[in-house]
């Protein structure tokens, strides 16, 4: 497997020196050309993790050619979808939280899970689903399902935490 | 394999009824000045207005009541030459043209005069060498290839491509033949340059559309390069010292009048000019590309009805990287090896017989190493092939054609080695694939009255895919990976299919004729290739189990008329054509995927079409020559597992496509060429939204080649200063000056690529830099474009 993975790598790198090669005599300039084809999507990223929260972002799509900033990114945040996480034999419909609105006291664990620190976070309209209840937090072995319902259509996705093997 | 001979038979025995008192007349036209086999030669009684061409080898057989005969002799750009026979017995009559001293004077022979009009040729194209010699070429290199991209319904892969579409078809569908020997890469310096080193060539003949039967193997063309045979009767030198490359051709006789030879090798020296720019201090030092190519060809009359011509080409390219900082390093070689013994006998002045053995090989390679880790692939195919084709001529009304074609194939897709530190890794073995390709054809070119002849025949075909060969077997969750060996000699896989042409002319009043064609063609190799321009890291793939041979027709039909004393020739073509078994990898599939697998497993297949009408306006003499090409078309693929099952324009469905060409012969010294042309843009991919998932800017695509890129559009020009032909001289015994015709002759040869430096995409990508968080993020779509205004200046000798 490792080795495949290099071929990969040097293949790159090949394709890397003809445009390399190419680049030496050309030139690269900026266009404006239109690309048809783009469609309006629910983008649902959900993750869970051994003694994490779930959290469920959900946002849309974007036109190749429009805003790409960080309030573009906050702004297409869809809120009042129905987020439920279920283990199987728990099920429990995630709330809807942003960062700027925080529950007393959870700002350094949702610091910790977003990546950004919690002076920062704060100052931030980052919403996401999750929940505080530690019953769905992940655990190894569990297998969870997520369903969310967002204007009338139903989206479902299962993962599984699967144990570390040491050999 | 008995059907075909059966139409034969009967053809045959059809024939034995017209008895009349019929005498042949056949033999050889050569071109006095180099004792060259004359090809498309035309001999013609105007008495009876009836005629013969003369074959790849100058041969002709015209079969004619007995008479008093004047015979002209006609050839491009020679003397013509008429004899007067009286034909009361065969006789066999050699001619020489263009021996005699008027041939100082440029002659304007248009030896092919009408016969675009009078052929069944449907969408075929023949371009003579000193033409394209003439027109304006990519730094200073005269390129077969780039000339032929300037034909109606030919278009280039590529800015500077050598892969080329004909009428919609990939670039595995044309059959390139360097004298019958199968060329599976015809290009150099990633397309740039192609392997024909016009000091070598002869002829060029494209056939696009209503391919006839003795052709096969390829669906879309074929490309026909015949090399010269060399000089048999006194030793030349020519040669041209470029901004890029240099090239050198001796030619002269193994025996006078009998046999000859001819050496063309030539160089780049990209890799020297790169020296001067990288310092040894430079951790790219030691980086460089180069190729070279050697042409050879011998023949030799044994008698006068046999004939040998040996040919061989090798050619090989090399390119290396090198980044000392980075303790990495690259080698990639690449070439072709072709060679081709044939043999020509008669065995009655009616009935001509080539038999021919051809070896090809192209190979790829790729070496990688950094640090203590060396890495190899190879990729390659080796043909070997044998045939034989007869040619009949039983009288003016029919020209018989039949022939057997056998080919072995061996390839290499993909073979893998690895190595730390001297541990070798297990990669598997080397994936090779073994074929037999055979085909029996037989067609004949039939008068049937003064209007209509029709051009018809069969070709029946087979592949048998063998042994040795692993099938690997991908599992899924619940079952493991399993495979099937098949040890040597195991048939795997049996196809066969019989292959119709037929192609009609019918003749109107006014220098006109309309034609019509339908031809089906299997083919048994592929090409895959992930990248969307041509490079050499794209696979031939054969038939196998898996891959079905690919399959599709061409129907085609089309109106030529000649204006002016045949001055001007002008058509209009319209074909459609239909394809099934087309292969592309599957969507994000990546080089290296099909090591330690088939590499049939990840690809998919689909079918495609295209239709078009292509307008074709040449002027064939004068101080001013050269043609006006346009195209209408549109070219869609169709596969279920790509772009989810829905239509798609091919990479390369291009709307409009227009080609200016011009040469202009101001005076004996100078010549101008000038070339133009508009194409609609090439499609691609690419993405047409963006989304972040797990803290990662991610792209989501639009529809397959939905994309469409800006138009092409590019002039080329050039000019060529010939010097002085004669010299002064003054007569010792008379003491008059008199005028010497120059043994050394030169030439300098200006040319400007992309005169008003038009900037051509050649790829477009998406690219973003910035800081998201900041607020300065930006996602942009980049255009790279090639080549600026090049101008090049080559010198060309000739003694």
């Amino acid at each position: 497997m490792e080795l495949r993975i290099l071929n990969v790598r040097q293949m790159k790198k090949l394709l890397l020196f003809f445009i390399l090669l190419f680049t030496m005599a050309s030139c690269t300039k900026e266009v404006e050309i239109d690309i048809p084809g783009y469609q309006d999507l629910l983008v649902i990223d959900g993750s869970i993790e051994t003694g994490q929260p779930p959290i469920v972002l959900i946002s849309r799509t974007n036109d190749i050619y429009s805003a790409t900033n960080l309030q573009a990114y906050l702004d297409g945040f869809i809120s009042g979808a129905t987020v439920t996480v279920s283990d199987g034999t728990t099920s429990i419909v995630l709330d809807e939280l942003c960062t700027d609105n925080l529950p007393a006291g959870t700002e350094e664990i949702a610091a910790a899970i977003f990546g950004i620190p919690a002076a920062e976070l704060v100052n931030l309209h980052l919403c996401a689903y999750t929940t505080f209840n530690p019953a769905m937090f992940g655990q190894v072995g569990k297998t969870y399902y997520l369903t969310v319902t967002y204007e009338g259509k139903s989206y479902t996705s299962i993962t599984q935490i699967v144990p570390l093997l040491l050999y | 394999m008995k059907f075909p001979f059966h139409i034969f038979l009967f053809l045959f025995v059809s024939f034995g009824v017209v008895s009349q008192e019929k005498y042949t007349i056949s033999g050889y036209v050569t071109d006095g000045r180099s004792g060259e086999a004359m090809i498309g030669a035309k001999v013609f009684v105007p008495s009876i207005s009836q005629g013969a061409l003369t074959n790849t080898y100058g041969f002709y057989s015209l079969t004619i009541p007995a008479g008093s005969y004047t015979i002209e002799y006609r050839a491009t750009g020679l003397n013509t030459k008429a004899v007067t026979v009286d034909l009361t017995k065969d006789i066999v009559f050699d001619v020489e043209l263009g021996t005699d001293l008027q041939e100082i004077q440029e002659v304007e022979v248009n030896a092919k005069k009408g016969e675009n009009i009078n052929s069944t040729k449907l969408g075929q194209i023949e371009l003579q060498i000193d033409q394209i010699k003439t027109l304006p070429a990519f730094m200073g290199e005269v390129d077969v290839i780039k000339t032929i991209q300037l034909l109606p319904g030919v278009s280039s892969v590529s800015e500077g491509g050598q892969g080329f579409y004909v009428r919609g078809g990939g670039p595995d569908q044309n059959l390139v033949l360097l004298d019958e020997g199968v060329v599976y890469n015809a290009a150099h310096l990633f397309g740039f340059f192609s392997v024909f080193n016009v000091d070598a060539v002869k002829s060029v003949n494209l056939i696009k559309g209503g391919m006839p039967a003795n052709y096969g193997g390829r669906m879309s063309s074929v490309l026909e390069v015949n090399m010269n045979e060399g000089n048999n009767k006194k030793f030349k030198f020519k040669g041209g010292i470029g901004a890029i490359s240099s090239r050198l051709t001796i030619e002269g006789p193994l025996k006078k009048d009998r046999g000859s030879f001819i050496v063309s090798g030539r160089r780049t020296y990209i890799d020297v000019l790169m020296k001067a720019f990288i310092p040894d201090s430079s951790p790219f030092s030691g980086s460089g590309y180069y190729f070279y190519d050697l042409n050879l060809k011998l023949n030799y009359k044994l008698t006068d009805k046999d004939r040998i011509y040996l040919s061989g080409y090798y050619g090989k390219d090399m390119f290396t990287f090198g980044n000392k900082d980075d303790d990495f390093k690259v080698d990639m070689p690449w070439g072709n090896g072709i060679a081709a013994l044939r043999w020509n006998h008669l065995f009655t002045n009616k009935l001509f017989m080539n038999v021919t053995t051809t070896f090809s090989d192209y190979m790829f390679s790729f070496g990688s190493q950094q640090d203590e880790f060396r890495f190899a692939l190879k990729s390659g195919i080796r043909d070997y092939g044998a045939k034989v084709d007869f040619s009949y001529f039983p009288n003016t009304r029919h020209k018989i054609k039949w022939g057997l074609d056998y080919i072995y194939h061996s390839f290499t897709p993909t073979s893998a080695s690895a190595e730390v530190d001297s541990v070798v890794f297990d990669t598997g073995e080397a994936q090779r694939l073994f074929g037999h390709e055979t085909a029996a054809y037989v067609l004949d070119d039939f008068d049937i009255n003064e209007k209509l002849r029709v051009n018809f025949g069969l070709r029946y075909s087979t592949y048998a895919h063998t042994g040795p060969f692993t099938r690997y077997i991908k599992g899924d969750l619940s079952t493991p990976d399993t495979s099937i060996q098949y040890s040597k000699g195991d048939l795997i896989k049996f196809y066969q299919g019989l292959e119709p042409r037929i192609s009609l002319r019918y003749l109107l009043p006014d220098n006109s004729s309309i034609k019509a064609g339908y031809s089906y063609n299997y083919q048994y190799v592929h090409l895959t290739s992930l990248s969307a321009v041509s490079l050499p890291t794209d696979i031939w793939y054969p038939s196998t189990d898996k891959v079905k041979p690919q399959s599709g027709y061409q129907a085609s039909i089309g109106y030529f008329r000649n204006f002016k004393d045949d001055k001007y020739e002008t058509s209009v073509e319209v074909y459609y054509k239909g394809m099934n078994n087309l292969i592309e990898f599957e969507e994000g599939a990546l080089p290296g995927d099909n090591v330690n697998d088939n590499t049939d497993n990840i690809l998919v297949f689909g079918k495609g079409w295209s239709y078009g009408v292509e307008l074709f306006i040449k002027r064939t003499y004068g101080k001013l020559t050269g043609w006006i090409g346009y195209t209408w078309s549109k070219t869609e693929r169709k596969f279920p597992d790509l772009n989810a099952g829905k239509v798609y324009p091919a990479k390369y469905d291009r709307r409009h496509d227009l080609s200016v060409v011009a040469g202009y012969k101001l005076n004996e010294r100078w010549t101008f060429g000038a070339s133009f042309i508009f194409a609609t843009g090439n499609t691609l991919t690419l993405p047409s939204s963006w989304y972040v998932q797990e803290q990662s800017l991610l792209f989501n695509y639009g529809d397959r080649n939905s994309t469409r890129m800006a138009p092409y559009h590019r002039l080329d020009l050039s000019a060529t200063l010939y010097d002085k032909a004669f010299k002064t001289k003054t007569d010792k015994l008379t003491g008059e000056e008199i005028q010497v015709k120059k043994r050394f002759r030169s030439n300098w040869s200006f040319s400007v690529y992309n005169v008003y430096n038009r900037a051509n995409p050649f790829f477009l990508y998406v690219d973003n830099d910035g800081n998201f968080l900041s607020g300065d993020f930006k996602i942009t779509v980049k255009q790279v474009t090639l080549f600026p205004i090049i101008p090049s200046v080559t010198w060309n000798f000739e003694f």
